[in-house]
């Protein structure tokens, strides 16, 4: 059962969205997709009540005939870096929920079952050119403090990925999880391949595609004088209908452009419209990660 | 030329082309401010596609601007008028719109008939005439007589053009130009003109008469201004073929009852005629076809020969025909024939002889047998002569008879008085008192004493012998000897023949007297039938008459008179609007015709001295004449007439408009075609036909540019 975008837009905060989408993905959740992830074998352990079962091994066992357990570096301590684009486009929203509204819910979703796991979440949201930072931590305080920072979201000025690109390699060090939340609409040509080359640096990323219904369709008719929402002044009348055919076209090839030079950096990508139900799509998005896990690929 | 409209209220409906303009300005002002993030790529398919849409929109535009200007002005039937036309009217101007309504005006071109064109464009010039002007309608088939004056009742005017119809008559325009101008001398405007709408026939205008003018109310005399409305448009004149005539006569030689029909066609086109078809039609019936080549303006006759099938005689209704053109009318030559039935003549023999060439009768019978003669002899000797004969035959010839028994005399004195004919010629065997004694009544006149002239076998017999000195050739049996064909007649040689009594009672009509002055051949009405009394013998005995040429159509003219057959012949062709005029006693009967529509008519007006005129022949056709006999009303098949139209009008060549300018003052004459006039464009086609095809393409061209 999926959540009504609508419905779930009558929800006053973020945290009561991602509560609701997170029980939502319970549900259908048998366990957590990113157990044993990023983990290095770091010394022995006798075992004792309450550690788990799994990890008893069995080889010293046979040898030794006694129970140690194997203890492995970060076990608990996966990090994940979530960096939202709170640019102006980002505010377009035909649905209840903006675009930005769906990437604050999904990423505070997101957060939620990770930090429930013991994982380290941290937030990075570029707006106007600048760009607010909360660190990867875990703990139920640090998951009020990032859904407070993501409930108190505005989307102002261009989107720049470039600037986004370097900012998450400038603060995620070690290998992390990186969850890009952005239209994509970067008007400069290098933005994306920006954000790609965050692969080489072993980071495991996955670009959250927020896509507006209108913006895949353009179902206007009257004439219309579009105006730009990242504040460059840019505006345009036009006939929507006289448009809407090579618009279609530009926006397809951008689509399967993007998709395909992520896939082919090893990235994750996942296009999530405003209108989709959001437990759905993380759902989806976790089930991906967990045959990525299980056929041994980076995703 | 400038251009104007027939319904100039409908040329409004063009400001229907600022719409599009109207609807993009206002759209642009509509257009609604919307916030997108996707702005980028709508600026990238606009730069992608502006060239293109630009495009797709000035056509847009062009195309709805046009459909929406090229259908109101459709509507309003635009038209060129010319310049001069325009000058010319110069304040209010008394109009008078004549229309051509002569034969040549039915030629179909396009469809329509020059008639119906040239009814348009009179309309048309109606609408155009300002309210304030007076207007004055002229029929060019009205008489003469018929005055016109311009008025200003709009409605009479346009009910009166348009309840003219085509006539299949001749019509002489110049006259119809004077008549026209004389209905403008009653407007006391300065300003006149006269319309005139016609297909500009060249037969129509006589260019020798004088110029019409009008007097102007100040004495001077000036001519009004002439616009011509040609009703052909301009064009090249129509090819046409007519029969131009159609000459019927016996072949007497090929058989009684058998006939030559020679009809002459006229090819009055720019063009050769191939094969075209030329039929016979004898009541209902086509008997004989034949096909003609004619060289351009020539004429080509098709010869028929037709054998009709009634030996009784009677009256038969037929044409001429060839294949149709663009003027019907004249491709049909009506006509009427009286088939004179076969006559049956009892030739009484009183003096028969062994060698048939000494035999009194035989000259008389073999001119009368001969072939196609409409007289049949049966011959019989005085002794048979029974009253029983002469109820089988229509008259009796007692040739050199010396007496009949009284039964005899009586029985031939009753069939005389039932419409019978008797000739009697003399001879030796005629004995002068007994004659008188038992014919006297019948004699025209009686008979006196025999005069030699010469012996014919006395030397020289030729220079002492009588000769006929006068013929009565008003009589229609001798009518025909009235030139060359009488003199073979007037060089016969009598050299016997009887003096008759002084005139008293009874007394005849001579119709032939010798040389001095004894009546040769007397003719006297008893009762309904006639006799003539030859005062010489058939025979070779008294004269060489019967070996002169003039002898067979002597005989059978006299016989044909006689028996009343002579006079049926073939009825007067007349043209269209000719008078046909029965002659006295026999229009004295006639009742009614009905005319080749149905129409009836009555002879009301009592017969004149000349007979009955009868004056409604106002379309070709065959007229049937009805009247009494014997006191009931009968259709009288002998007295149908037909009537045909005028070749003159098959001509439909155009007469040069400078001639007709040089004619009538060339600044004062202008031609308005229907071009001119809101019909054609200058490559024939209508203007606002045109202007819908175009209207029609616009939106073709907008459907098109929308699916894109």
């Amino acid at each position: 059962m999926s959540i009504d975008p609508s419905l779930l837009a009558k929800l006053p905060t973020i945290k009561l969205r991602a509560r609701a989408v997170v029980e939502g993905v319970l549900s259908g959740l048998h366990k957590s997709p990113y157990q044993g992830q990023s983990v290095e074998f770091a010394e022995h352990k006798e075992y004792a009540p309450g550690d788990e079962l799994r990890h008893v091994d069995w080889k010293a066992f046979g040898k030794l005939d006694r129970y140690y357990v194997k203890r492995f570096e970060h076990e608990t301590e996966l990090s994940v870096l979530m960096a939202i684009d709170a640019s102006g486009s980002m505010n377009y929203g035909s649905t209840p929920l903006t675009k930005l509204s769906t990437a604050a819910t999904f990423a505070a979703a997101l957060a939620h079952l990770l930090i429930r796991q013991q994982d380290a979440v941290g937030l990075l949201i570029f707006r106007n050119g600048a760009f607010s930072y909360v660190p990867p931590r875990s703990g139920a305080g640090h998951l009020r403090v990032i859904v407070e920072t993501l409930d108190a979201l505005e989307g102002e000025g261009r989107c720049d990925l470039e600037s986004m690109a370097k900012a998450l390699a400038e603060k995620s060090r070690r290998r992390s999880a990186i969850f890009v939340f952005s239209d994509l609409f970067d008007g400069a040509d290098g933005g994306l391949d920006a954000l790609l080359q965050l692969r080489l640096r072993k980071h495991d990323l996955t670009l959250f595609h927020i896509l507006d219904p209108d913006e895949l369709t353009l179902p206007f008719d009257d004439p219309t004088r579009f105006l730009s929402m990242e504040g460059d002044g840019l505006a345009l009348e036009a006939h929507p209908r006289e448009l809407r055919a090579s618009y279609l076209a530009e926006m397809c090839a951008f689509l399967d452009e993007t998709e395909q030079r992520a896939t082919a950096r090893g990235s994750d990508y996942l296009r999530v419209s405003t209108d989709d139900a959001l437990d759905r799509a993380l759902l989806r998005f976790l089930a991906r990660r967990e045959r990525a896990r299980k056929d041994g690929r980076p995703a | 030329m400038a251009l104007s409209f027939a319904h100039p209220e409908l040329a409004v409906g063009a400001l229907l082309a600022l719409l599009p303009l109207a609807i993009h300005l206002f759209n642009r002002q509509r257009a609604r401010p919307r916030p997108f993030g996707a702005i980028a790529f709508l600026m990238r398919s606009k730069r992608q596609t502006a060239r293109a849409l630009r495009l797709r929109k000035i056509l847009l535009f062009c195309a709805r601007t046009m459909l929406l200007l090229a259908v109101p002005l459709a509507l309003a039937r635009p038209h060129f008028v010319q310049p001069t036309e325009s000058a010319q009217a110069k304040g209010p101007t008394a109009t008078a719109i004549a229309i051509d309504t002569s034969l040549s005006m039915r030629a179909v071109d396009g469809g329509r008939t020059r008639f119906e064109r040239a009814q348009a464009l009179a309309l048309d010039a109606l609408r155009e005439v300002p309210i304030g002007d007076p207007v004055a309608v002229i029929d060019c088939a009205s008489d003469a007589g018929d005055a016109v004056t311009p008025g200003f009742d709009r409605e009479a005017s346009r009910r009166a053009i348009e309840s003219m119809s085509p006539t299949h008559a001749f019509e002489d325009l110049s006259a119809c130009l004077s008549r026209a101008t004389q209905a403008l001398a009653a407007s006391p405007l300065p300003n006149k003109r006269v319309l005139l709408a016609t297909d500009l026939a060249q037969a129509g205008f006589d260019l020798g008469a004088p110029t019409p003018t009008v007097q102007l109310p100040d004495g001077t005399v000036t001519k009004p201004a002439l616009i011509l409305l040609d009703a052909a448009d301009g064009d090249a004149p129509l090819a046409n073929a007519a029969i131009a005539d159609l000459d019927i006569e016996p072949v007497p030689a090929l058989g009684r009852a058998t006939w030559r029909f020679s009809v002459t066609v006229q090819n009055n086109g720019e063009g050769a005629l191939s094969d075209l078809g030329v039929r016979l039609r004898v009541d209902g019936e086509v008997v004989a076809k034949g096909f003609l080549d004619i060289p351009p303006r020539q004429k080509a006759v098709q010869i028929f020969t037709h054998r009709f099938d009634k030996s009784g005689g009677g009256a038969i209704q037929g044409s001429a025909e060839i294949d149709s053109d663009a003027l019907a009318a004249d491709d049909i030559h009506h006509f009427t024939l009286d088939i004179p039935r076969e006559v049956r003549a009892l030739v009484v023999n009183g003096s028969p002889h062994p060698n048939r060439f000494l035999d009194e009768t035989f000259f008389v019978r073999a001119a009368l047998d001969a072939p196609g003669s409409p007289v049949r002899t049966i011959p019989r000797e005085l002794d048979a002569l029974t009253p029983e004969d002469l109820s089988a035959c229509d008259l009796v010839i007692l040739a050199n008879v010396r007496a009949l028994s009284p039964a005899q005399v009586s029985a031939l004195s009753s069939f005389v008085d039932r419409g019978g004919g008797l000739f009697i010629s003399l001879g030796d065997q005629v004995d002068a008192d007994l004659f008188n004694d038992r014919l006297g009544a019948l004699l025209p006149r009686r008979l006196r004493l025999l005069k030699t002239a010469v012996h014919p076998k006395a030397q020289s017999p030729k220079r002492r012998a009588a000769r006929l000195g006068s013929l009565d050739l008003s009589h229609p049996a001798l009518s025909p000897f009235a030139a060359e064909d009488g003199e073979s007649l007037m060089a016969a040689h009598f050299f016997s023949y009887f003096l008759l009594e002084a005139e008293g009672q009874p007394t005849g009509r001579t119709l032939a007297s010798f040389d001095d002055g004894a009546p040769a051949l007397i003719e006297r009405k008893q009762g309904q039938g006639r006799v003539m009394l030859f005062t010489s013998s058939l025979d070779r005995a008294w004269s060489d008459l019967p070996i002169r040429a003039a002898f067979l159509p002597l005989m059978q003219r006299l016989m044909g008179s006689l028996s009343r057959t002579l006079e049926v012949t073939q009825s007067d062709s007349l043209r269209v609007g000719e008078v046909k005029t029965f002659p006295l006693p026999f229009a004295e009967r006639l009742r009614e015709v009905v005319a080749p529509d149905g129409e009836r008519f009555s002879f009301d007006e009592p017969p004149s001295p000349a007979g009955v005129r009868f004056s409604k022949t106002n379309a070709p056709g065959v007229y049937e004449v009805s009247g009494l006999r014997q006191g009931e009303l009968t259709r009288l098949r002998a007295r149908d007439f037909a009537v045909n139209v005028d070749p003159v009008e098959s001509d439909l060549r155009r007469i040069d408009v400078d001639e007709l300018k040089a004619w009538f003052g060339d600044e004062n004459v202008t031609r308005r075609t229907a071009a001119g006039t809101g019909g054609r464009g200058e490559d024939g086609w209508p203007l606002w036909s045109l202007l819908l095809a175009l209207a029609f393409c616009c939106f073709v061209a907008e459907c098109l540019l929308l699916r894109r």
